[in-house]
């Protein structure tokens, strides 16, 4: 075998000395996100293409099948060997990919962080798509004018171990203490896995224990979709009111049907432009991410960046989008 | 041909073999498609990636698969396990690093010992249900300490030298991790093909009863077996964490079949009695120049996913074809003889 | 005399069953949790559950006959995501909305209609994927002799990646629906669910076809003893492919009860669905080596699993308890395999004794 293996190096060491001088080429750009074959990512990438047509950028994406840390890390190191000058990257795991987006930071690859943030250490900015202030009491305010100010209210969420999820959460808790909400009663909050027949048994649970439950707020759009099926199912639409974060063409339905009087998301199309104009910037230099600089984000107008509470940077893309019945044709296209 | 083949000496008609020819071909395609990326000092380096933590799970489950059984509790060992490690050494201000590794592979020890009592204790159950419930559990148990945090901050020379340096031989960047499995394969590679009690794990694999009954405890040599693949996941765990620089409990999913493809492609049969130390190396030179290859020219995950399943079965599939003609030919020679006498 | 022994043979006979420990089970499951929330031990509950395992045990019948025979798929969330895909895929392309003024209690409203394929082209499209990759296994394992958890993770792969090459990265959403498609899991007959009734009748075939048919017959036969089946001209490689394409055609029915509950199709649905539904057969005491097995067991296996399942959600566990459920999701797993395990044996040690008097 010892033979056999020396035999294979030498060959493959031979063949390797073939290799081509690189050429003066276009800023190429590494787009990784969660999971392949999911809409909010396709949507993305579009705005990705859109920047790219007026910048002038070349770029390539990919995200793992399983929506795992390993299979991000694997995408990454791809990019590092073709040479790409920036990574843009929505993280499955906000620590589990900082070392290898060190190693990139090393070789000098820019690393932008957009949707779902990396940890300082491993990202030179942050592109988030709103406060997660905002994110958590605009849903709380949705809900509560919804019941009318009264009533039980559950929170379908996705995992437990999900940081953005927890954060909301976290917020809109905050947010019920105000004194103009003492009459909600937050009775339970339960995880779904972002798997919609999981997060349907969640919900189903819900209304069996529950009987007065008077509202739900699912801040995930598998969640929200999936206590939308067991709402109306149970024959219960607009007797337990739903709002959350939904993807509008997966929500055009329930929201036409009065199971969900209205819902959030941000724009994922915005996200990926406004990430394309911010790692050319930080390719050509025109910013190095600290805080207090700002760059040209074409239609959506000039970027500030601001110190981010986690000690990193971050700029914002703007603040949740509500959907009604009214606008959701616009949208159910759209992403 | 079939004469040609016949005429070629044993040792060439080995399985090993056709890895050997699968991975030039790779080779061969993929540095055409993509010249500049695909080059040999770059995969080197992503030898990091594909052959180095599936690598010690794959060497883990060899073992397993030789004496029949099957386990698919590995990804979730290497989870719990780093977990373990992680939370003890509490980024420096628990007990000393080397200590926690220790801790690592104790526990990665206790939750082989744990699949191999219940594989041992409840022969009527499959292995594979007896480590699916494991699995839940030992994941289980890492989601109870970790909850929604990841515990990281490892010292320097663990996420930092270990998980990303490398050194220079011959003008090439070697990862250390690389050598870190490189070293081991040797030793495992004698021990499991070379020593009294290699052979005895392939002996009980070909035929249980007849093993025990001609002297050798088999469930003594199983309850080893489970033992050591707990812990060469556990090490698959630990060179993972230097990768990622942190510890989730959701590490490693999925990592179990990554594994076990491994160990099949190498040769090894999940029917018992079969595998090979230079095949599994081999096939993790195939996988990584593979994978590597697909992830340049397609960039997409599911036609990674494809090419690897179609890998697979062929893989399995054309020896089997190949040895049924052997068999074909063999019979008519002995009829043809027979008309003769 | 002879009617005393007729009658302790008759007791003796029901204890002998292997499904009454596990009933046994769960009864006991079933008041524990019960205890704690009393919404859970209700009759709309337990429906609720039964509906909601009704796809686990569809799923777990055509496993039993694959595990009968010796073999295992792996691949049947696979199966259940390509075969759903390509039903989604031709109702998306075929829908037409079209608006239709219906007079309801003398007023005159607009009712939207969601009209595409008709539904039991649907079906026979979705099952005759399932069917096709089925018998690729069969064959693969049958006639390739590739070993069965070997072929069908490689099919797993493979069929994920048709699956997604054929959606493009599409999902398919309720908006892409016709109405006969979502309401194809939600109409009851007689106050049952249309899942419970697709069970029942799967049951109903499997059962009579394991226990009266020839073709049913041989697949213990091979399972038990394949040397001896094929000397008694039984062909064994034929009746491997048989329960393959039984378990294939059962996984892409289960596939689109799954999607039209979900209301959505995604090119990964269902993935690692698989694993629950072995346990659930080995829980209801199929042999994983072959041979052994019965489709009532099967069914409570199936529905011991969706009381563990109902049961984590019943609990009201909040905060950091959510994080317990999944251990305790395994060790109740485990624990229903070991208990039945230990029932068991200490049956044979009975019938033993029995034997020696």
């Amino acid at each position: 075998m010892k033979k056999t293996l020396s035999l294979v190096l030498a060959l493959v060491m031979l063949l390797s000395l073939a290799s081509a001088v690189l050429a003066e080429e276009p800023i190429q750009i590494g787009v990784v996100y969660k999971q392949t074959g999911n809409p909010f990512f396709e949507a993305a990438v579009r705005g990705f293409e859109e920047a790219s047509k007026e910048l002038g950028f070349e770029f390539i994406h990919n995200g793992p099948a399983d929506s795992s840390n390993e299979g991000q890390i694997q995408i990454i190191e791809g990019y590092i060997q073709q040479g790409v000058d920036a990574i843009a990257i929505s993280a499955n795991d906000a620590a589990g990919v900082v070392s290898v987006l060190q190693s990139a930071l090393d070789k000098g690859i820019k690393v932008v962080s957009w949707d779902s943030k990396v940890e300082p250490e491993g990202r030179m900015l942050n592109i988030d798509p709103s406060v997660a202030q905002n994110i958590g009491r605009v849903q709380v305010e949705e809900i509560a004018r919804q019941i009318g100010g009264e009533g039980q209210i559950a929170i379908l969420s996705a995992a437990a171990t999900m940081d953005n999820q927890n954060t909301w959460i976290k917020y809109m808790q905050e947010e019920l203490e105000k004194p103009e909400y003492a009459k909600i009663e937050l009775v339970t909050i339960v995880y779904g896995d972002d798997l919609t027949d999981k997060s349907i048994q969640e919900m189903q649970g819900l209304i069996n224990s529950y009987p007065d439950l008077k509202g739900v707020i699912s801040p995930t759009t598998v969640g929200v979709a999936a206590a939308a099926v067991a709402i109306k199912d149970n024959g219960l639409s607009g007797k337990i009111k739903l709002t959350g974060l939904g993807l509008p063409s997966e929500m055009a339905e329930y929201l036409k049907d009065g199971t969900c009087e209205a819902m959030f998301l941000w724009n994922p199309i915005d996200l990926g432009y406004c990430a394309g104009f911010a790692s050319v910037a930080l390719v050509k230099g025109d910013i190095t991410g600290a805080a207090g600089e700002s760059f040209d984000s074409g239609r959506l107008g000039t970027k500030e960046i601001m110190e981010a509470s986690d000690g990193g940077t971050f700029t914002l893309v703007g603040d949740p989008f509500r959907f009604t019945p009214e606008n959701i044709d616009d949208w159910k296209e759209v992403y | 041909m079939e004469r040609a083949i016949s005429r070629l000496p044993r040792w060439m008609k080995r399985w090993e073999w056709i890895l050997v020819i699968l991975i030039l071909v790779v080779y061969a395609i993929f540095s055409g498609l993509q010249p500049e990326n695909y080059t040999f000092p770059k995969l080197l380096n992503q030898t990091r990636v594909y052959m180095v933590d599936v690598g010690f799970m794959a060497l883990g489950i060899l073992v397993v698969l030789i004496l029949g059984d099957i386990d698919i509790s590995i990804g979730a060992t290497a989870a719990l396990s780093a977990t373990v490690m992680a939370v003890t050494y509490n980024q420096g201000d628990g007990i000393p690093f080397i200590a926690a590794i220790a801790l690592m592979l104790l526990t990665g020890a206790v939750c082989g010992l744990i699949n191999g009592l219940l594989i041992t204790r409840f022969p009527e159950l499959f292995p594979m249900i007896i480590t699916l419930s494991t699995q839940t559990l030992y994941r289980g148990i890492a989601y109870i300490i970790l909850k929604d945090q990841s515990a990281g901050r490892f010292p320097g020379w663990f996420s930092k030298d270990l998980g990303y340096g490398s050194f220079s031989l011959f003008g090439l960047d070697v990862p250390i991790m690389l050598v870190c499995i490189l070293a081991v394969l040797p030793v495992y590679y004698i021990w499991l093909h070379k020593s009294a009690s290699g052979r005895r794990i392939f002996a009980a694999g070909t035929n249980l009863t007849a093993s025990r009954y001609s002297g050798v405890q088999t469930g003594r040599i199983k309850m080893a077996a489970f033992i050591l693949n707990g812990i060469m996941a556990a090490l698959g765990g630990f060179f993972l964490t230097s990768r990622t620089g942190s510890v989730k409990y959701t590490l490693a999913t999925g990592y179990e079949m990554q594994a076990i493809a491994i160990a099949v492609l190498g040769g090894a049969s999940t029917s018992g009695g079969r595998g090979s130390v230079a095949g599994l190396l081999l096939a993790l030179i195939l996988m990584t120049g593979l994978k590597n290859g697909l992830m340049l020219v397609y960039n997409d995950a599911f036609i990674l996913n494809l090419s690897i399943g179609l890998l697979l079965i062929l893989i399995v599939l054309v020896p089997d074809i190949a040895g049924r003609i052997r068999r074909q030919n063999t019979v008519r020679r002995q009829r043809l003889t027979l008309k003769k006498t | 005399m002879p009617e005393r022994t007729r009658k302790t043979g008759a007791l003796s006979a029901l204890f002998k069953q292997r499904e009454v420990g596990l009933a046994l089970i769960l009864v006991v499951l079933f008041l524990l949790v019960g205890l704690r929330n009393p919404a859970f031990t209700t009759g709309s509950n337990a429906l609720f559950i039964l509906e909601d395992t009704a796809i686990m045990m569809i799923l777990a019948l055509g496993m039993l006959c694959v595990l009968l025979v010796g073999s295992i798929d792996i691949s049947i969330a696979a199966i259940m995501a390509l075969s759903t895909m390509t039903a989604g895929i031709i109702m998306k392309q075929n829908l037409n909305i079209s608006e239709v003024q219906v007079m309801t209690d003398g007023v005159m409203g607009s009712v939207t209609l969601r009209e595409s394929t008709p539904l039991i082209l649907l079906i026979l499209a979705g099952m005759g994927v399932g069917a096709l990759c089925g018998a690729l296994n069969g064959l693969l394992i049958a006639y390739g002799r590739v070993l069965p958890i070997v072929a069908t993770l490689g099919m797993q792969y493979i069929i994920y990646g048709l699956s997604h090459t054929i959606s493009r990265g599409q999902a398919v959403y309720r908006k892409d629906m016709p109405d006969s498609f979502i309401n194809f899991s939600r109409a009851t007959f007689l106050g049952l669910n249309s899942k419970i009734w697709f069970m029942l009748a799967v049951f109903v075939v499997i059962f009579i076809f394991l226990t009266y048919f020839r073709q049913g017959r041989y697949l213990y036969a091979v399972g038990s003893n394949r040397e001896s089946a094929a000397m008694s001209g039984i062909k064994s490689p034929r009746t491997t492919l048989l329960a393959h394409i039984i378990m294939g055609t059962l996984a892409g029915l289960a596939g689109l009860l799954y999607a039209s509950r979900d209301t959505k199709i995604t090119q990964d649905m269902a993935m690692g669905y698989e694993m629950y539904v072995i346990a659930s057969c080995v829980i209801g005491g199929v042999s994983v080596s072959g041979g052994r097995g019965k489709a009532v067991g099967v069914l409570l296996g199936a529905l011991t699993m969706g009381v563990i399942n109902n049961a984590l959600t019943m609990l009201r566990l909040t905060g950091n308890s959510e994080f317990w459920k999944k251990a305790i999701q395994g060790a109740l797993i485990l624990s229903a395999v070991v208990i039945n395990v230990l029932i068991q044996r200490s049956k044979e040690r009975r019938v033993l004794k029995d034997r020696r008097i």
